[in-house]
């Protein structure tokens, strides 16, 4: 009994970090994150149901410093969807160049919107689409 | 007998494993630390740290990639009013802070330079929140338009950009 209450006690010492990561790879299993090029740009979807809700159709980016980025998603669902999308603006090499604050995006049923973030645009860059649920 | 020590002494282990992970996702419960840009549970239709968040990146990076006549050497910008018309009771200055923060962040190598002073200024930039609300014992819906204008000596409108949010959702929540 009491070696059993020993190896009880260094299981659980031993087991919390393997059994969370597996929780938590059967939830992104599920869920599933994805990666997708638009137009020789990024989209990364924290989860795979976003993504399978809110389309990202194109991707725009003005080839100038200070430029505007416009990303055109649609709502393939009859409700309206709420994303959290963020930009990342990276050169060629994969450094970051600038970013933009996660902002919540609505789009009505149905409908095709384009998001617009002014004054981002890099010169030779490419734009990594980021998106999440918002809350 | 063995057995019966032995499936006890499972049920145990299975129970402390559950209950002694810790997790990120766990907070203590009397506060929950969230995101700024994240939005909060208690719901609300006014605006939020998330909208604050966002329209200050706008406006920010859209002033500091205006293009500005070549023969001035440098255009000082200050920071006037934000005049909130709405039902909502907003501290301005949370829109102000941001902003400026951001505007200041954004225009660095550019030839633009902020003033909370209105002396010495070339343009004044200013604010007007304004809204649409609706009721009824179903809920509230409030549509809100934040009008950023930037205005030259001579009284130009030489920028203008909004930023709109609406929401619906029951009533009881309450700012301050």
């Amino acid at each position: 009994m009491k070696n059993l209450v020993v190896i009880s006690f260094l299981l659980i010492l031993s087991s919390c970090t393997p059994m969370k990561r597996a929780q938590t790879g059967l939830a992104r299993g599920i869920a599933g994150s994805s990666d997708t090029r638009v137009g020789g740009h990024e989209v990364y979807c924290s989860q795979g149901e976003v993504c399978s809700e809110v389309e990202v159709v194109a991707i725009a980016m003005e080839e100038r410093d200070g430029g505007k980025v416009r990303v055109t998603l649609k709502n393939r669902t009859g409700n309206t969807a709420l994303v959290q999308i963020r930009l990342e603006i990276k050169s060629a090499q994969g450094e970051l160049l600038t970013e933009s604050r996660p902002e919540n995006f609505v789009l009505p049923p149905t409908q095709e919107k384009t998001y617009e973030m002014p004054g981002i645009a890099r010169r030779g860059a490419f734009v990594r689409v980021i998106l999440n649920t918002a809350y | 007998m063995n057995q019966k020590i032995l499936l006890s002494g499972l049920s145990l282990f299975m129970a402390l494993i559950f209950m002694n992970c810790a997790s990120v996702t766990k907070q203590p419960k009397r506060t929950t630390i969230l995101d700024p840009s994240q939005e909060d549970t208690l719901g609300g239709t006014g605006t939020s740290s998330a909208d604050i968040r966002s329209m200050a990146e706008r406006m920010a990076r859209e002033i500091s990639n205006l293009a500005w006549p070549e023969n001035m050497q440098r255009v000082r910008i200050a920071l006037t009013t934000i005049d909130n018309q709405t039902r909502f009771p907003i501290n301005p200055n949370v829109i102000k802070d941001r902003l400026l923060t951001d505007l200041v962040e954004f225009s660095m190598g550019t030839k633009i330079q902020y003033t909370e002073n209105p002396a010495g200024a070339d343009h004044f930039l200013s604010a007007r929140i304004t809204s649409l609300s609706k009721g009824s014992s179903m809920g509230v819906s409030d549509y809100l338009l934040y009008s950023f204008k930037l205005v030259g000596k001579d009284d130009t409108v030489v920028w203008m950009k909004a930023y709109e949010t609406k929401k619906q959702g029951k009533t009881g929540v309450m700012y301050r």
